[in-house]
């Protein structure tokens, strides 16, 4: 026992002595790049060790060949840049190739990544050239007018609670004359507006394939990228039931069908979907990586993009347009004397007050008995297409049948041994001879 | 209708079957012996196709087996030594298999007429399991004729049966090559053998040491033929005048009868008489004796082998 | 094929699927496939009642912020799919017995006497576990039907799919089964064999998924080679092992991907002709008498 406890210490201190060792940093070129993802750009680095890297097709990419150090992680089984340490990008003309054919030859460009809603509320653009340069100018200027504002705000501030002083000194004074009591400032918005500052880089835009790029005389800059495009694209929901808003089910196939057991509320969401490789997908995301992607080189999955709110839901039942709903914001209002613990209403503001909405989405009502289906039609009243679903309504007495039915095949099997049996023969020949070999099957 | 040429089986240490030359003439019952280990049962798998042959030619319906495997087979019928029986299925289903397997005209028909023969019609929906092995026999024997072979091969088929089974087989052999079919009977019951063989070969060792029809070899195994002599008056000078004879080999008294050993290469009946009688004796009575199948079988294959092997007679 | 030969087949597969259909074996098969299917779907319609709500793509499919969730494909298709392996294994087991059983009974040389060739006798025996696993299918049929009509859950293409691709499966199942049965004179042996491969099939994607999962990076020393030989092994199995031909095909459809079903089909034809071919071979080899 002690033999085995003595073994155990010494693999744990050498696993410390592992874990311990510092990662040894190599310089090399390695290729940054900053990939779409679909919704929005993600960085990440094509090492000499992973040569070849993924992205998007007919969607601007920005790649930065970059003399670095370079070292593998253990903990996140990945190779890391340490560009603080060295972060020498390479100019040079980039020759993009297909097979032999050399089909672009690109010079680093201006590019910002621009905001139009905001940095947290909605999907950047990339802009490129003097557009990226007016992009950035214009968010500096929104900022630089939004620092104006706030000094003209802090100076009211100021006038205002002086003023403020002097009505406490004799509110009286002020009866008849409310317009006069002195009102707060409204604290200035920042700008919605968000540019990124300007950066230079190669913008990648290819078509579905395979290519190899490089900076003209410099072979260690030599890449693979593997351009793909999503699969499918289209319309997927979320859909929460009422009972369980907090848990949506997703649907993103046009064959997928909603089940639903007797009445039931639904609150549908609907959001542009694309389909894409998981493993292509993953790499994209984080490429020097020997965990990512792997086991994905088969599947598929749906990716969101954005919400749709601005579309109405057709609901029919057996073929039948039952109704068209409008799409809405919803809040979940905690009550204890509710069955479920909480009531869903539509949001108003006005109620609500500073809340947000709890989530947002068509809800529907289904009465349980029948076929139903829903979809999508714009402010056009076009059907968006992939967007029908089909919703069946189980019965839970099929529980039942699926108990009984698998004794079905053991009744048969008795009745041919019952049958079979009866037909074993009784020694009534009037041959007694000795028995010899036998056989069954 | 079966012919093998040098037909040879070796296993890894044993010669089984050696330059085996058979000739199997259509119509006949041709008897197959030779004690056990002789080879009789590799000789039959080989000529079935159940066992490859080292070297030689097998031809039966005058072609060869392994060009025209399924034609030969479909028109060959076998009843083998062990009994193997599919016993979960009943005796009409076990021979409707078998029909099916040789695409039999009239099958119900012919089914029931084979039960009906063996006297199991009756019982034809019971299972095989349940059947006594004399049953089981009379199943295998349906089963090898239903298809109305051209050849049938039985190997020891009265194996394990009562007399009674053993004359039912003996009656159906009989039947079937009446109608014309050639019958190839392999058996340790000799005397079986000799009442329904016309022809016989005699296997031992792997080798073929007699072949031919029943009485030749029955003849053809003795060096020496014997007289039996009945004599009125026998005296010890008849005796000794006998015994000086150049043909006479051996001479014994029993019961009054004299016991000649003689020569075969001539009939010496006369020759005795006229001494007997010369000597005062009076002749009452001389025949030949007649050898059985068991008393040659059993003196090609014992000790006199090696003579007969040497002379060639084999 | 030779007439004859046709002929043969014929009656022994006739005669074989009788013998099959008048034993238990396969109804106590069928039975636990269905009842394994059925408390598939027993969880699925609870699962609805109780959460008043479930999607059944006929996909995979994921969302980002799911990514982690795998849902269930078409309802009808997860128990049909564990009902066919059941049906698969039973098949397997079956064919693994079915040369050395009739040479152990010596019922195969009684055969042999009439006009039966190793052809004619393997490819019988082979016709006899499809037409079996046919009988298991037309009672799943049968029994998804009657659920689907009742549940009111559809049926898919997934669903058909899944249906020819459980005949390949039963396919290479079979061969598999009689390449083992034609190594082996005793039932006995074949049934250990058919234990060994299965525990061999089973086992060692579960150890290369344990050490990838575990061990994915830069590992050395014992556990690097530990690594290298399951995954070597992990190779063998996906090549030699059945149920990854059903596996594959599955995916395909899981995947909704055509030419991977289509291929997964081809190379099941393949995996089969080649057992078969195999089977002969060793069949001839070994002789036909007990």
């Amino acid at each position: 026992m002690r033999k085995y406890a003595y073994l155990l210490l010494v693999v744990i201190l050498l696993s410390f002595g592992a874990l311990a060792a510092a990662p040894e940093k190599v310089e090399q070129v390695v290729t940054n790049l900053l990939l779409f993802d679909g919704s929005q750009w993600t960085n990440t680095i094509s090492p000499q060790e992973y040569p070849t890297f993924y992205m998007l097709a007919d969607a601007d990419n920005v790649i930065n060949p970059t003399r670095t150090m370079v070292y593998f992680w253990p903990i996140t089984q990945e190779y890391m840049a340490d560009f603080y340490d060295m972060n020498e990008e390479i100019e040079g003309t980039l020759i993009v190739s297909k097979g032999n054919k050399v089909i672009a030859e690109l010079e680093k460009q201006d590019y910002v990544f621009s905001y139009p809603q905001g940095y947290y509320g909605g999907r950047p653009e990339i802009v490129c050239g003097d557009d990226a340069h007016k992009s950035a100018e214009k968010y500096r200027s929104e900022v630089d007018a939004y620092y104006q504002r706030v000094i003209k705000w802090q100076q009211a501030m100021t006038d205002y609670e002086i003023a403020l002083d002097e009505f406490w000194v004799n509110p009286e004074a002020y009866k008849g004359r409310e317009s006069e009591i002195p009102q707060e400032p409204k604290q200035p918005d920042y700008p919605v507006y968000y540019a990124t500052e300007v950066q230079r880089g190669y913008i990648l835009n290819l078509e579905p394939g395979t290519y190899t790029i490089e900076i003209d005389g410099l072979p260690e800059t030599k890449r693979t990228a593997v351009v793909f495009s999503p699969r499918r694209q289209g319309i997927g929901y979320d859909i929460r039931p009422e009972q369980q808003w907090t848990v949506p089910r997703t649907s993103n196939d046009l064959s997928e069908t909603v089940y639903i057991s007797g009445k039931q509320t639904l609150y549908i969401t609907p959001y542009n979907g694309i389909e894409v490789n998981r493993y292509m997908y993953e790499k994209i995301e984080k490429l020097p990586s020997e965990i990512s992607g792997r086991g994905g080189e088969l599947l598929y999955f749906w990716m969101v993009l954005d919400y749709v709110n601005d579309a109405s839901l057709e609901v029919y039942k057996d073929g039948v347009l039952l109704s068209t709903v409008a799409f809405k914001q919803w809040y979940v209002e905690q009550t204890a004397s509710a069955a479920l613990g909480y009531n869903i209403i539509e949001f108003d503001p006005k109620v609500q007050g500073e809340r947000a909405p709890s989530f947002e989405g068509f809800k529907v009502e289904l009465d349980g008995a029948g076929r139903y289906s829903f979809r999508l039609v714009n402010e056009n009243g076009e059907v968006i297409s992939e967007s029908e679903r089909l919703v069946r309504s189980i019965d839970p007495r099929s529980r039942f049948f699926a108990l009984v039915l698998p004794l079905i095949p053991i009744l048969v099997g008795v009745l041919i041994w019952i049958w079979r049996s009866s037909l074993s023969a009784s020694d009534k020949g009037t041959d007694k001879t000795s028995k010899v070999t036998t056989v069954s099957r | 209708m079966i012919k093998t040429h040098k037909l040879t089986k070796e296993f890894s240490t044993t010669v089984a079957v050696r330059d085996l030359d058979l000739s199997v003439d259509k119509g006949e019952i041709y008897g197959f012996l030779g004690p056990n280990g002789a080879g009789k049962t590799t000789t039959i798998m080989m000529l079935l196709g159940l066992e490859k042959p080292t070297s030689g030619l097998i031809e039966i319906f005058g072609k060869p087996l392994e060009k025209n495997y399924f034609e030969i087979k479909r028109n060959v019928g076998v009843v083998s030594e062990n009994q193997y029986f599919y016993d979960d299925m009943t005796a009409w289903e076990y021979l409707n298999f078998f029909g099916r397997l040789y695409e039999v005209e009239e099958r119900e028909k012919k089914i029931k007429a084979f039960l009906e023969r063996v006297k199991l019609y009756h019982r034809r929906n019971e299972r095989l399991s349940g059947y006594s092995h004399g049953m089981k026999q009379k199943i295998a024997i349906a089963r090898a004729l239903i298809h109305d072979p051209d050849l049938i091969i039985l190997d020891e088929p009265q194996n394990g049966l009562d007399p009674y089974g053993i004359r039912e087989v003996r009656d159906i052999i009989g039947e079937e090559n009446a109608k014309g079919r050639t019958v190839l009977i392999s058996s340790h019951i000799l005397s079986e053998i000799e009442q329904t063989c016309n022809r016989v070969a005699i296997l031992n060792k792997g080798k073929l040491v007699a072949e031919g029809p029943l009485d030749i070899v029955k003849m053809t195994t003795q060096q020496h033929a014997t007289l039996i002599v009945e004599i009125e008056n026998l005296t010890e000078e008849i005796k000794e005048k006998l015994t000086t004879q150049s043909y006479v080999k051996d001479c014994v008294e029993e019961n009054e009868k004299l016991i000649l050993s003689v020569d075969r290469d001539n009939d010496y009946r006369s020759q005795v008489a006229r001494l007997i009688s010369e000597n005062g004796g009076l002749v009452v009575g001389m025949q030949a004796k007649s050898y059985s199948l068991e008393e040659a079988f059993m003196k090609i294959t014992d000790s006199n082998l090696e003579t007969i092997i040497k002379e060639g007679t084999a | 094929m030779n007439n004859y030969r046709s002929v043969a087949i014929k009656a022994m597969a006739g005669r074989d699927l009788r013998s099959t259909l008048f034993s238990m074996g396969i109804y106590i098969a069928i039975a636990l496939g269905l009842i394994v299917a059925s408390i598939m779907l027993y969880t699925y319609v609870g699962g609805i009642m109780e959460n008043g709500l479930d999607v059944m793509p006929s996909s995979e499919t994921e969302t980002r912020y799911y990514s982690e969730r795998q849902q269930t494909p078409e309802p009808m298709l997860g128990p049909l799919q564990w009902a066919v392996y059941i049906g698969a294994v039973y098949i397997t087991l079956s064919a693994s017995m079915s040369i050395s059983r009739e040479r152990d009974q010596g019922t195969m040389e009684v055969l042999f006497y009439g006009p039966v060739d190793s052809i004619a006798f393997v490819v019988a025996k082979f016709l006899e576990q499809i037409l079996a696993f046919g009988v298991i299918l037309l009672f799943y049929i049968g029994y998804f039907l009657i659920l689907s009509k009742v549940s009111n859950f559809a049926l898919g293409i997934g669903f058909f799919k899944m249906l020819i691709l459980s005949l390949l499966l039963a396919g290479c199942m079979a061969s598999f089964g009689m390449f083992l049965s034609s190594m082996t004179r005793r039932v006995k042996t074949s049934v250990i064999l058919f234990l060994v491969f299965i525990i061999i099939f089973l086992t060692v994607p579960v150890l290369h998924s344990y050490f990838m999962v575990n061990f994915p990076g830069n590992v050395k020393g014992v556990l690097s080679v530990a690594r290298q030989v399951t995954s070597y092994l992990n190779f063998l199995v996906s090549w030699i092992s059945p149920f990854s031909y059903l596996q594959r095909g599955t995916v395909a459809i899981l995947l909704s991907s055509n030419i991977e079903f289509i291929k997964s089909l081809v190379f099941s034809l393949l995996y089969t002709a080649v057992l078969l071919a195999g089977s002969i071979f060793i069949f001839n080899k070994k002789g036909v008498r007990r």
